[in-house]
């Protein structure tokens, strides 16, 4: 008997709520609203005086239907989740639908993926529904443990805990997987490794996987790439004076190169200050989660090439595949999507290709054609 | 006295590429051979079949050294000859610069890299870019793609195609029929064609993780080499560790041409003899001793990846 049928009842109670949904959904604490940057103005050179006006923090309700917090008490979680049920068709297709679940990235939060939920509902003609959700120390995702003792939250990013923390939320949001709708499995970056991981452990369960996609990620260039992160995380302020200021330094530095994304996802990656110098700082400790890094990525090209699905990898901007999944995408093993004019965060950056690309893939692993067997079974 | 093709062949063999204007020329004389040809071109032993090149023209070369040039040996090369490797350009020109010097002794069959959508993302489309500063010479060999053939039969009983079998597809007289003349569609025998693989698990038919093509078991090419009479599907598109690889009762077989594929996967290569009684013999052989030349060094700039 999976654990949470009561949480479940909390996910009915939200969904009752319009209007606290509304307030919920919207950008972190409501003190991101007042005076944009005012403090920031009067600091500013007068030579540079930065007008954050076009970084004000928009809300994510109309990307999602609702939004609710689920109590994960096996994982001492109480988990942020964003959410809109897939449109179930009546007749001869009648059925639980397809649910888009995405893991975002470490230091991001749930609603990076809001864009991409309005896109795939465009794309995917509402047949799709979609999950997303702040992962442990991240966004407004907390630990029971930590609320109830007032302790500040234990650190623990690895790969194991992650992965459990996304199968034990599954399994109370859709509880029995007779029942549960299918899962469209996507990862960013590190959260990649995590649907990688998780995937076995639900299909085991017996839940219907139709795919596990991941986003750019690759083991051999993030491997590579490991000894320079921490001269990375050097280069980021430790904080902004306003979320406006955040929002304006993921736009026009390139790291989120769509600025309507920005608006809605930063404000989920920032908390308040105690200080007021800086006003705003990182909700995730980055460099924290630097003793994980490895088992982030140790092993992923593997991994991903043995979950028995359909696999997706798409790529922002150049194809870099290591030597493993290079062997494994010309024996045809999976499937390979490199997008040009995006950067790391691919689908902050074009929401609508990356929707397209998952639709696209849906609809090939999902539909049925006579006697011709899936990706995955044999 | 040498003619200007054959002078542009020993430029090719140099790995010096030809003009932009010497391409397009070419281009049009190999369209004016290929569009004669059939959807699977008749092909006589003895004949040398290899598969996958991928722009490493040095390992071509070694290729050549072993298996003898053309005309010399008269070979069947079953597509992917571009992308992913250094030197796709010279690669490619100087097949198609065999192919109209000595029409009836080399056969190029389409890949599915020979395609406008896979060349700008796999490298041939960059390359052109970066050796003549205009996407003209990837426009004109794209054109030429539109007219490679889609498989070939030797003696009429060996079938090559780059890929595997269709399930719309049960006999070869359906592949004769195909509107060859255009780019590789997503879907549909064509595609199917060029992008399909064998899987020696399955039987029957599967979707294939690739996001293009079919997975096809054992039965299926069982029935398909009864139905049309032929001993033997010869095919590429998968890499073999080994060079090639023998499937379902040696009913199928991989070659695969590119040794070390991509300059890292530390395989080795193969090419597949067939003398007149169509006996098959394998030869395997390594890539070409590392040159500075053969593998620029260009590592990419670490980048964000938490």
């Amino acid at each position: 008997m999976p654990p949470g049928s009561e949480e479940h009842e909390d996910f009915e109670d939200e969904e009752g709520e319009e209007g606290a949904d509304q307030d919920d959904i919207g950008p972190l604490p409501s003190r991101s609203m007042d005076s944009p940057g005012s403090t920031r103005f009067a600091r500013n050179r007068k030579s540079r005086v930065a007008d954050f006006s076009a970084f004000a923090p928009l809300s994510a309700a109309q990307h999602f239907a609702q939004a609710f917090e689920v109590n994960v008490p096996t994982r001492d979680l109480l988990s942020r989740v964003y959410y809109t049920p897939p449109k179930v068709n009546v007749g001869a297709n009648e059925g639980p639908g397809t649910v888009v679940v995405c893991h975002h990235g470490a230091g991001y939060s749930g609603l990076s993926f809001a864009c991409l939920a309005s896109a795939v509902k465009d794309a995917g003609e509402e047949e799709l529904g979609f999950l997303a959700f702040d992962a442990r120390g991240h966004g407004k995702t907390t630990l029971l443990s930590s609320a109830e003792s007032g302790e500040p939250e234990p650190v623990d990013f690895s790969l194991a805990t992650l992965a459990e923390d996304l199968v034990g939320l599954l399994k109370t949001v859709f509880p029995d997987p007779s029942i549960s709708p299918t899962l469209l499995m996507v990862g960013h970056s590190m959260g990649g490794s995590v649907v990688v991981s998780a995937v076995p452990i639900l299909l085991s369960s017996g839940y219907r996987i139709v795919g596990a996609a991941v986003l750019d990620v690759v083991e051999g260039t993030a491997v590579e790439a490991l000894p320079f992160m921490h001269s990375f995380l050097d280069k980021r302020p430790e904080g902004f004076q306003s979320v406006e200021e955040a929002i304006s330094w993921h736009v026009s530095g390139n790291t989120i190169r769509n600025a309507v994304s920005a608006r809605t996802s930063v404000p989920s990656t920032l908390v308040a200050s105690p200080s007021s110098d800086p006003a705003w700082r990182w909700r995730t400790p980055l460099r924290s989660t630097a003793p994980f890094w490895d088992g982030w990525y140790g092993g992923l090209s593997s991994k991903f090439l043995a979950v028995r699905t359909a696999r997706l990898l798409i790529l922002a901007g150049a194809e870099r595949l290591d030597k493993t999944l290079m062997i494994g995408q010309m024996q045809g093993k999976f499937q390979l999507v490199v997008l040009g004019d995006v950067g790391h965060m691919l689908h902050e950056d074009d929401p609508e290709r990356v929707a397209e690309v998952l639709v696209e893939f849906w609809k090939r692993n999902d539909r049925v054609i006579a006697g011709i067997k899936k990706v995955g079974d044999l | 006295m040498p003619s200007d093709l054959d002078k542009q062949i020993e430029q090719l063999k140099r790995c010096e590429p030809l003009s932009e204007g010497q391409v397009k020329e070419l281009c049009l004389k190999a369209r004016e051979i290929l569009i004669e040809e059939g959807n699977v071109q008749y092909v006589d032993a003895p004949v040398t079949i290899c598969g996958d090149i991928h722009g490493q023209f040095f390992d071509l070369l070694e290729l050549f050294k072993m298996g003898g040039f053309c005309p010399d040996t008269n070979y069947l090369f079953m597509g992917d000859f571009v992308d992913r490797g250094f030197y796709s350009v010279e690669t490619f020109l100087l097949l198609l610069a065999f192919k109209v010097r000595y029409p009836d002794r080399i056969t190029l069959i389409r890949g599915n890299h020979e395609s406008r959508q896979i060349t700008q993302v796999y490298g041939f489309f960059d390359e052109c870019q970066r050796k003549y500063g205009t996407p003209n010479v990837w426009r004109y060999c794209c054109e030429v793609f539109d007219y490679l053939a889609l498989a070939a039969i030797v003696d009429g009983r060996v079938l090559c195609v780059h890929g595997g079998l269709s399930p719309n597809i049960t006999s070869i007289d359906q592949i004769r029929v195909i509107d060859r003349k255009q780019e590789v569609p997503h879907d549909g025998p064509m595609c199917d064609l060029l992008w399909s693989d064998p899987d020696g698990d399955l039987i029957g038919w599967g979707l294939s993780p690739r996001g293009a093509g079919f997975l096809f078991g054992a039965d299926i090419v069982k029935m398909f080499t009864h139905s049309n009479d032929i001993d033997l599907i010869a095919r590429a598109h998968q890499l073999a560790m080994e060079g090639y690889k023998l499937m379902f009762d040696r009913k199928l077989v991989t070659v695969w041409s590119a040794p070390n594929y991509c300059y890292r996967c530390g395989n080795v290569a193969s090419i597949l003899e067939l003398n007149d009684e169509l006996q098959q013999e394998y030869k395997v052989f390594q890539h070409a001793p590392t040159d500075t030349r053969s593998i620029p060094v260009k590592r990419p700039a670490p980048e964000y990846f938490l």
